[in-house]
């Protein structure tokens, strides 16, 4: 530019113009290809939740109890966004940061592949240095994520407990040892996001390095002669511009490291194994005959169950007790195919338990187990399920039998109160009798009551009881008890004492 | 930091306010590194001028190599404020989580009754740590990243107006309004983000029912109706989701094409200076070197927009909960002498649902006795039980305990004199030794002793590490945890013991002896019995019947047999009266009754789990999982906590 005084207005208006144009351009593309890559990672976060809802469903009992500790699934609900905000922005972001480097690098090398070469010395020590943070990072923030689900499980057992702790006079102390954690919790979490913090001050060092060593080379080499200032001044924007990737991808770098976290959580879930199961046919009419035929399981491999056998002829009442502890409830579980047997079988009516269907056996089997399940919803919505064929009639009987009527009548709602699983008042009776309504309602050849009767007073025990055996006429009965009055008026009497059956 | 204070509502502004507040001095040391930085990037854009100048005037190559120093020396100092600010701010934002949640603990453990405290309160606590933590990240990335922004933009624009004066206002100006842009969308977005953190709660929640009804679900084999609920959650979920994501793309892309057209305008009114002579070359190279400066800090605009109005709703979601415990006033108790443990008069009480009871209850039960409350289910025997132990407070008339008022008394003080034992049993995870005695005042063989009592001591001897065993609720049995409350209950000091229906899930002999260790323990304080099932009645002193809200028979066992009708029938159905009806025929006697054999030893699983394992393996893997924070729960950690894998 050695003519400084001549510049043309035209080519100022022209070029201005040109590149107006091209920016609106790549608005406008940029735009429809975010909102695009939107569209997409909402698509993926949909069939994500989906998938894992089914799957949720299609785990085993087992796995899933061990899911209950520390409210595992509330967790995955907080990784789907992390996911969602991983596929929608960051992983895009932080490809497109790289992409633009290169592309800067390739314009700065057509500008000046002297300037360039010398802008370039510090980047190969940039990248051992971040490699080496990052390295690092990843533990820091695999033990962070980690606190965090810690600091979580902490406070819902807190929540869990928090009448115990209210009763006990237990806040002091709760509060105490909580600080005490939550400062060890703090300590990890400012290692991590220290270490992290260096790699941005780093990448600046590095960059500001690559500036001086550009501008004083420029320098030197405009003093030669050997560069133009147009040239040089082109340049030290291209060096300006490599700040937004770098600093874009600092910043997306700590949130990809989290959100990748998150990610394998939910694919450690999709990716569990499930129980291997061909679903056999429907179309199973059984009369209720019961029989456990040399049943061993174990958990955990601690065998827990030794070949119990015994059997329950169709029609009976049959009252299974035993000390606390002893096999029982396992025994129910095993039954209801809720565990994988290691030997022996479960047969009703002769037939493998493992060879009816899942449909058939819930048509055939109804239990009441001792923490009856009550979801969000109404009463009418926990009682009906998924029976929605039920007529008003079916769901009075039901109710009347399980002596729930009355209490539903006291409701002002009746039976479309609702009701959760986090709302206590439901006391625990109620959600029994609930439970107990559930289960007559589908007119079940075998009903299971585990420990169903307990903490029931006597009057509407023996109500119960009675009405019980009046619609169950016929159709197996079996009772998990160790109420003496129960064994008494039993059928048969099965007695378990360390998974064995006594005599 | 400034646009998300702003974006909120004053309320959670001053919140928000009041938690950095303690680090006033350590914003203010943050605020004077970023300024050195922001110092040292603009005077190292100033040598280049300088550099410029003279290697276009002749200078030597040694000056050239001088001023590169200098530029060598800004770069370093301007890394090292930028390093010491980013530390600083994750020790500010760290404090002010730990400070969240300790709050959060704080206020829930004030809330007498959780479930009073509203559902969505009882969810958004299991919730905070990731809202705390959410926070945290916003607080650390607005002071190490956001805070240095709007001192560089005046840096840069009091810069290029030093060179022209016209330019400089324009930048400014456009400035201003790409600020006013971000403030407006973020606002906008906020409603949306609140949305969407509903959905997300339901989508929480629908999958924890997943989990937890597993049971139910696989036995009604309703698959398909679950799934068919979740679609509706899902699909609600997806709308705000969706309308939360497109209400922000835009606007990054937007700023960015903005400033650059702007920019390209400038430039050619840079050009038409130059070409008057009013602007020269090196001033253009600072120009274009500044403007290139605020572009590229406009690349993380788009985290702040997306960043801040979470953020804001996990604010206002914290405080939501924080607010669920306020409005209790502190009450100072008197203490009247008084010879009854307990003494309620005309009484009458809220149930779950909200409801009165329809009776007015009175009860005197004078120090030392043994006395068992019961009656039908729903006559108001939990609802006093709750009171008793300061959960709740009489509607009318009143309910003392040991001489006070449980209306106008400190929970605190009553809970001191009354030692409960409930039907949810309150398993700890944490020490057996912990979950008896959390507050570590006494010693083992006291513990040990109770425990050889009550008959938990053969739980205890079974397990691996003895007292030092970490417990979990899912690895118990309900009898079991029944008696470690019943245990717990019977080794803290008291005035008046209440055991309130916590037998239920024990077996006969097992209950015998418990019952047998109360009464064995208790050293002539108080005991009352709540229970539907009458197992107790035989061992009290006093029994009351209690029926629609009322007490309507009292006295000893044999008197209400005698006296009270319905008293009888209950009775009269629990021993026998059933046994006669069945009505299935080919009954069978059972057969012989034999003496119950010693419990065996129970199994469980106990799994160390931090720090040294993952916690997504407990997904996995089929066991249940005991998480063991070493240091929470055992108040005084005698030993190291035992892992063992299994028995």
């Amino acid at each position: 530019m050695e003519d400084e005084g001549f510049i043309d207005l035209n080519f100022i208006t022209l070029t201005g113009t040109a590149v107006v144009f091209i920016i609106t351009f790549w608005y406008v593309a940029a735009t429809h290809a975010n909102r695009e890559l939107k569209l997409l990672a909402l698509g993926i976060n949909k069939s994500m939740r989906e998938d894992l809802d089914s799957k949720l469903m299609r785990l085993s009992v087992g796995s899933l109890d061990g899911m209950r500790s520390g409210d595992a699934a509330s967790k995955l609900a907080t990784d789907l966004p992390a996911v969602f905000d991983l596929f929608s922005r960051d992983f895009v972001s932080y490809f497109t940061g790289n992409v633009m480097m290169l592309i800067i690098l390739a314009a700065m090398v057509l500008v000046s592949p002297a300037l360039a070469l010398v802008y370039l010395v510090t980047v190969p020590a940039t990248l051992y240095a971040t490699r080496r943070i990052t390295k690092k990072t990843k533990e820091d923030f695999r033990r962070k994520k980690e606190s965090v689900d810690t600091m979580s499980s902490v406070m819902s057992d807190i929540i869990a407990n928090h009448r115990t702790i209210k009763a006990n006079n237990l806040e002091g102390a709760v509060m105490k040892a909580f600080e005490d954690y939550d400062s060890e919790f703090v300590r990890s979490t400012v290692g991590a996001e220290t270490r992290v913090g260096m790699i941005g001050p780093l990448v600046n060092v590095a960059v500001n390095l690559g500036y001086v060593a550009t501008v004083i080379a420029g320098a030197i080499l405009m003093f030669t002669g050997d560069l133009d200032i147009g040239m040089f001044l082109a340049f030290m924007v291209y060096v300006r511009l490599m700040d937004k990737p770098l600093a874009a991808s600092a910043a997306s770098y700590y949130l990809i490291e989290s959100e990748t976290m998150s990610l394998k959580r939910i694919l450690e879930v999709l990716n569990a194994p499930e129980p291997e199961w061909t679903e056999p046919e429907d179309g199973f009419e059984p009369e209720g005959s019961l029989e456990f035929d040399g049943v061993c399981f174990s958990y955990d491999g601690v065998e827990v169950l030794h070949s119990v056998s015994f059997s329950v002829a169709s029609g009976t009442v049959a009252v299974i007790t035993g000390p606390t502890g002893s096999g029982k409830s396992t025994l129910m579980n095993v039954l209801l195919r809720f565990y994988p047997l290691d030997s022996g079988c479960v047969r009703i009516d002769g037939k493998d338990v493992r060879e009816i269907s899942r449909r058939d056996l819930s048509r055939t089997v109804a239990a009441v187990l001792q923490d009856p399940w009550v979801f969000d919803g109404t009463i009418r919505d926990n009682i009906v399920y998924n029976r929605d064929w039920t007529t008003q009639e079916d769901l009075d009987r039901a109710l009347r039998i399980s002596g729930f009527d009355s209490y539903i009548n006291s409701l002002p709602k009746g039976l479309d109160t609702s009701i959760g699983n986090d709302i206590h008042v439901m006391p625990l009776d109620a959600r029994r009798m609930l439970a107990m309504s559930r289960a007559i309602l589908g007119n079940p050849k075998i009903l299971i009551l585990d420990e169903a009767f307990s903490g029931l007073d006597p009057i509407t025990e023996s109500a119960v009881y009675e009405g019980l055996m009046r619609i169950m006429k016929g159709r197996t009965v079996l009772i998990v008890s160790h109420e003496k009055c129960l064994i008494d008026s039993a059928d048969q009497v099965i007695r378990i004492e360390s998974g064995r059956i006594a005599a | 930091m400034s646009l998300f204070m702003a974006s909120m509502s004053a309320k959670t502004r001053r919140a928000s306010l009041s938690y950095l507040r303690p680090h006033a001095f350590s914003i203010l040391s943050i605020a004077a590194l970023q300024v050195t930085g922001v110092v040292m990037q603009v005077m190292s854009i100033g040598m280049l001028k300088s550099i410029l100048d003279k290697s276009q005037s002749g200078y030597g190559n040694e000056y050239i190599l001088g001023e590169g120093l200098k530029l060598l020396v800004f770069a370093i100092v301007f890394s090292i404020s930028v390093y010491l600010a980013s530390r600083l701010s994750s020790r500010v934002a760290a404090m002010v989580a730990s400070q969240i949640r300790k709050d959060v603990l704080a206020s829930a453990l004030k809330v007498q009754r959780l479930d009073s405290a509203g559902d969505s309160a009882t969810y958004t606590m299991t919730c905070v740590t990731s809202d705390a933590m959410i926070v945290q990240e916003h607080v650390f990335s607005s002071l190490s990243i956001y805070f240095p922004l709007p001192i560089l933009a005046a840096a840069m624009v009091w810069c290029t107006y030093r060179i022209s004066t016209t330019i400089g206002l324009m930048v400014l100006a456009s400035m201003a309004a790409v600020v006013a842009l971000t403030y407006v969308f973020s606002r906008h977005a906020a409603t949306f983000q609140a949305d969407r953190i509903v959905g997300q709660d339901m989508v929480a929640r629908s999958l924890r029912e997943k989990v937890t009804g597993a049971r139910t679900i696989k036995a009604y084999s309703a698959q398909e109706y679950e799934r068919a609920k979740f679609s509706g959650v899902s699909a609600f979920f997806g709308e705000k989701n969706k309308n939360a994501t497109l209400s922000s793309y835009y606007l990054p892309t937007f700023t960015t094409a903005f400033i650059w057209i702007f920019i390209v305008f400038v430039y050619m009114i840079a050009a038409l200076g130059m070409s008057q002579q009013t602007i020269r070359m090196p001033h253009l190279v600072m120009f274009m070197q500044f403007t290139t400066c605020i572009v590229s800090s406009l690349a993380i605009i788009p985290f702040i927009c997306i960043q801040a109005p979470r953020a804001r709703a996990s604010m206002e979601r914290i405080l939501e909960v924080l607010k669920a415990s306020g409005g209790e006033k502190p009450k100072t108790t008197t203490r009247k002498e008084s010879g009854s443990a307990l003494e309620v008069c005309g009484a009458s009480f809220h149930d779950g649902f909200g409801r009165e009871t329809a009776g007015r209850m009175d009860i005197a039960v004078p120090k030392g006795k043994v006395v068992t409350l019961t009656g039908p289910i729903g006559c108001g025997m939990t609802e006093l039980i709750d009171c008793i132990t300061a959960f709740s407070a009489p509607v009318s008339g009143s309910v003392a305990v040991c001489g006070m008022d449980v209306a106008s008394s400190d929970p605190y003080d009553i809970r001191c004199a009354v030692s409960y034992a409930g039907r949810r049993s309150g398993v700890f995870s944490s020490t057996v030794r912990s979950n008896l005695d959390a507050t570590g005042a006494l010693d083992d063989a006291r513990i040990l002793e109770i425990c050889e009592a009550t008959g938990f001591i053969e739980y205890v001897r079974g397990l691996p590490g003895g007292l030092d065993c970490i417990l979990s609720p899912n690895i118990m049995s309900g009898g079991q945890a029944q008696l470690l409350a019943l245990t717990r209950c019977l080794l803290r000091d008291a005035e008046l013991y209440v055991f309130d229906d916590c037998f239920f899930s024990m077996d006969a002999k097992t209950r015998a002896k418990a019952v047998r260790s109360i009464l064995d323990v208790r050293s002539g304080k108080t005991v009352l019995f709540a229970s539907h099932e009458m197992t107790t009645v035989g061992v009290s002193d006093m029994v009351f019947l209690i029926d629609g809200g009322r007490v309507v028979g009292s006295g000893t066992h044999k008197e209400l047999l005698t006296g009270s009708p319905l008293y009888a029938d209950m009775y009269g159905k629990l021993t026998g009266v059933m046994r006669c009806r069945g009505g299935c025929s080919g009954r069978r006697r059972p057969t012989s009754w034999r003496s119950i054999p010693k419990a065996p030893p129970p199994r469980y699983v106990c799994i160390r789990f931090w720090p040294s394992s993952r916690s997504w393996r407990s997904l996995r893997s089929r066991t249940s999982r005991v998480i063991s924070y070493p240091g929470l729960w055992p108040w005084k950690t005698r030993a190291s906590s035992t892992s063992i894998s299994s028995r």
